[in-house]
């Protein structure tokens, strides 16, 4: 078991994930023992658009980029990962293929949790699994929430109104930049 | 038909036994719009999401500097409402129909609902919300990398947010709870 003390990675991961801070004691500990710790450097790919799906990734540290091929197979920036949030998530639930690549921007600390521990957790009735959906949910409603008002705003955002880049790169990431930014 | 077997369908919850319809009965029910009616506030208390069955609703969400902007339509067998009700927040939008429209309101509850006999459906239900919220968020991404102007969202980001097809006609809608 990892121990659960300042400084160290599942002290990282408490900070980064309020939530798994305020489980009782014994079911932190529980899940701290299904998931694997893992840094990685600037440049390192967690995974690869089309890539079976196999784990879970909740990010304690850094910054991950996450960029998707269009139909014509020119890669895409779709936005980018900070502590806190989860990554890869569908890979439990829907058993498709990686639907975007994902890269370290900066140094990371990663959680994973892999499809057969999932499954187990499911199988198994374990209520981690459904404290892990409310995880997942919550980071999905949290992105939900800021891509509406986001939308609803952006009609009032000047450089929402600048001429849009022709190419579909610099396109991209002039909306995930608009995106991405805090709501007001 | 009882609203209950719609839930069962396979891109929702899929077979349901009757442990499982036993613990969902109590929290669900059919509800009609008529246009222009909401099915939620954006702001208020999210006691409930929601299956659209049959006709078609508009999402709006206030501007800073005032109105409503429009920010999605949806088409029946899609959820709406299930972000707020997972993130156990206010509804992120206003609701209205647009067309005369069928939806089976699912009670907020059934998703805390802890009772080890209630767990297999709860979980269920929690990834039916999951992947709805995660068919919404490519939708809106595809139509975002795809869109040529901004012109396009200034006026009125009408985002298809897709829906599965209808595989027969929705039950006939319950008369004791229509909303308006």
């Amino acid at each position: 078991m990892l121990p659960f003390m300042a400084g160290s990675g599942p002290a990282l991961l408490s900070r980064s994930f309020p939530l798994i801070g305020s489980l009782p004691a014994a079911e932190r500990d529980r899940l701290l023992r299904l998931l694997a710790e893992a840094r990685h450097v600037p440049g390192a790919v967690l995974f690869q658009q089309g890539d079976p799906p196999r784990d879970m990734y909740l990010l304690a540290q850094g910054t991950l980029e996450v960029w998707a091929a269009d139909a014509t197979g020119t890669p895409l920036p779709l936005g980018r990962v900070r502590p806190g949030e989860v990554l890869g998530e569908m890979a439990l639930l829907d058993g498709a293929p990686r639907s975007a690549t994902a890269r370290v921007v900066s140094e990371a600390v990663t959680f994973s949790l892999s499809r057969e521990r999932w499954q187990a957790l499911v199988e198994g009735g374990d209520p981690l699994a459904g404290w892990l959906l409310d995880l997942i949910g919550r980071d999905l409603a949290r992105r939900i929430g800021l891509m509406t008002r986001r939308i609803a705003e952006v009609r009032d955002d000047p450089a929402a109104l600048r001429r849009l880049p022709a190419d579909p790169r610099a396109r991209a990431r002039r909306w995930w930049t608009l995106f991405s930014r805090r709501a007001r | 038909m009882n609203p209950v077997a719609w839930l069962a369908l396979e891109q929702l919850l899929g077979p349901l036994d009757p442990a499982d319809r036993a613990v969902l009965e109590p929290g669900v029910d059919l509800r009609t719009y008529d246009p222009g009616h909401a099915v939620a506030w954006e702001g208020h208390p999210s006691r409930a999401m929601y299956l659209l069955m049959q006709g078609c609703v508009r999402f709006s969400a206030t501007r800073p500097a005032g109105g409503q902007e429009v920010v999605g339509y949806l088409r029946p067998l899609t959820l709406l409402g299930h972000a707020a009700v997972v993130a156990r927040e206010p509804y992120l939008s206003t609701v209205a129909a647009v067309e005369p429209s069928t939806c089976i309101r699912i009670s907020a509850g059934l998703l805390d609902s802890g009772a080890p006999a209630s767990r297999r459906v709860v979980l269920r239900l929690r990834k039916a919300a999951i992947l709805a919220m995660n068919q919404q968020l490519r939708a809106v991404n595809a139509r975002l990398l795809t869109m040529a102007s901004p012109e396009e969202l200034v006026a009125g980001m009408a985002v298809d947010l897709g829906a599965w097809t209808l595989p027969g006609p929705p039950p006939e809608a319950s008369p004791g709870h229509r909303t308006g």
